[in-house]
């Protein structure tokens, strides 16, 4: 069941490409933004720069699950899959591989242009970079997911998505900017290894609770 | 066969149901009646647990439907006023989901035949969101006459639809009847009421009359 989720999840935005295309914009545009405003000094900009790449995740991340359950109350689809016998913790599921595929796509896409545009070096320890990217998208989306679970069925989601989705998130964007600047900066492991640790617990925490709480957050 | 006991809800303080009970035999039509806002929807929506009620129970077939696993929602089909579909599916993906979803693939076979059926086989491929209300209208009929449930949850089903389709749904729910099959059906006009309904219950502040 989980894989027929996942698939329907997957061939929407194979057919809309909108989720994905609306990420890919919107962080491209945020890159230019930083790219022509900033007028720093390099070695001050990749101070900044893991802090400017993972806003620019948290921003995206909301266009694209704001996408992701527009199409489910569109003609009120969410409805069949609610009152379907389907596990609701299962649709949960469904949405956080999903959104954990979307945003790591447009990671992918978007992180050469990142490093280009802003005139920065690309790290040394790029498979670290990359591997610990993912592991904050696992912790991101499911965060995403949770709270796009609670507001789908309200008339102010758009409102309430980032009002709810930021606060929720700051401690990982913290936690993931903390570990993207150790890694830029070629620290070793041991400095930072307690953020990994946070963001390990956030992902089982919240992957836990919303597999456990989706059954009630999504009924009206 | 399906028991609905003391449901209370209220938006904003605005009680809309007030402890509604009522049962309903196997093989019983039940028409649901009452003014705009009197609360149909709403109860529709809570004995297909898409919504929650405040207080009170909702069993089908000695189950809890409030407590009990999901798998107990097998036999019970919801439709409400949307068509609960994909708009960038096809009938048939959105068909072949809704299957899935309730793990009767070997049904897949029928997509074309029912499609063909409520006039919607040329379009098979197209995504619904090209299609008019009443071609999703008759796309309901369809996952109905598909999906072949033991209790029909339906919201006004002659929404939008031209003779023909008000035919089909008249034909619909005499199969229903014939299959000894139960169905609630939210209905606004009296006639087809008294010819569909082994019972109207009339819902007004709150209450069922």
């Amino acid at each position: 069941m989980l894989l027929n989720l996942i698939k329907k999840e997957l061939l929407i935005e194979f057919r809309s490409k909108q989720i994905i295309l609306s990420m890919l914009i919107f962080g491209l545009a945020i890159i230019l933004i930083f790219a022509l405003s900033s007028n720093i000094s390099s070695e001050i900009l990749s101070n900044y720069s893991a802090g400017m790449f993972w806003l620019m995740n948290l921003f995206i991340v909301v266009i694209g699950v704001h996408r992701s359950f527009a199409y489910e109350k569109e003609f009120d689809a969410f409805s069949l899959m609610v009152s379907a016998p389907v596990d609701r913790g299962l649709i949960f599921l469904s949405k956080w591989v999903s959104g954990f595929i979307f945003i790591t796509t447009t990671q992918l896409i978007i992180i050469t242009p990142f490093f280009k545009l802003l005139l920065l070096d690309i790290p040394e320890n790029l498979s670290f970079f990359i591997l610990t990217s993912l592991l904050v998208n696992l912790a991101m989306m499911s965060i995403a997911s949770i709270v796009s679970g609670i507001v789908i069925r309200s008339n102010f989601s758009e409102i309430l998505l980032p009002l709810l989705m930021f606060p929720l998130l700051s401690p990982l964007m913290i936690a993931a900017t903390k570990i993207s600047n150790n890694i830029i900066n070629s620290q070793s492991y041991e400095l930072w290894n307690v953020w990994v640790l946070i963001i390990v617990s956030i992902v089982v925490l919240f992957g836990l609770a919303g597999y456990a709480l989706f059954d009630f957050i999504v009924e009206e | 066969m399906l028991y609905v006991k003391n449901i209370c809800k209220s938006f904003n303080r605005l009680s809309v149901l007030d402890g509604i009970s009522f049962t309903q035999n196997k093989g019983e039509i039940i028409a649901l009646m009452g003014k705009n806002g009197s609360g149909k929807s709403t109860l529709l929506r809570i004995i297909a647990r898409i919504m929650k009620a405040d207080s009170g129970t909702v069993a089908f077939k000695e189950k809890n439907l409030i407590a009990a696993d999901s798998i107990h929602r097998q036999n019970i089909l919801y439709i409400g006023h949307d068509p609960g579909l994909y708009s960038f599916f096809s009938p048939r993906e959105n068909l072949r989901f809704l299957l899935s979803l309730r793990s009767l693939t070997s049904k897949e076979k029928y997509i074309e035949e029912k499609l063909d059926r409520y006039g919607l086989i040329d379009f098979i491929d197209n995504p619904i969101n090209v299609f008019s209300r009443g071609m999703l209208q008759k796309l309901k009929l369809v996952q109905i006459d598909l999906i072949n449930p033991d209790l029909l949850l339906f919201d006004e089903p002659y929404s939008s639809l031209d003779e023909d389709g008000i035919l089909l749904v008249d034909q619909l729910i005499a199969e229903i009847k014939i299959q000894n099959k139960s169905a609630i059906l939210v209905l606004h006009d009296n006639q087809k009421a008294k010819i569909h309904g082994d019972r109207i219950l009339r819902l007004e502040s709150g209450s069922i009359f």
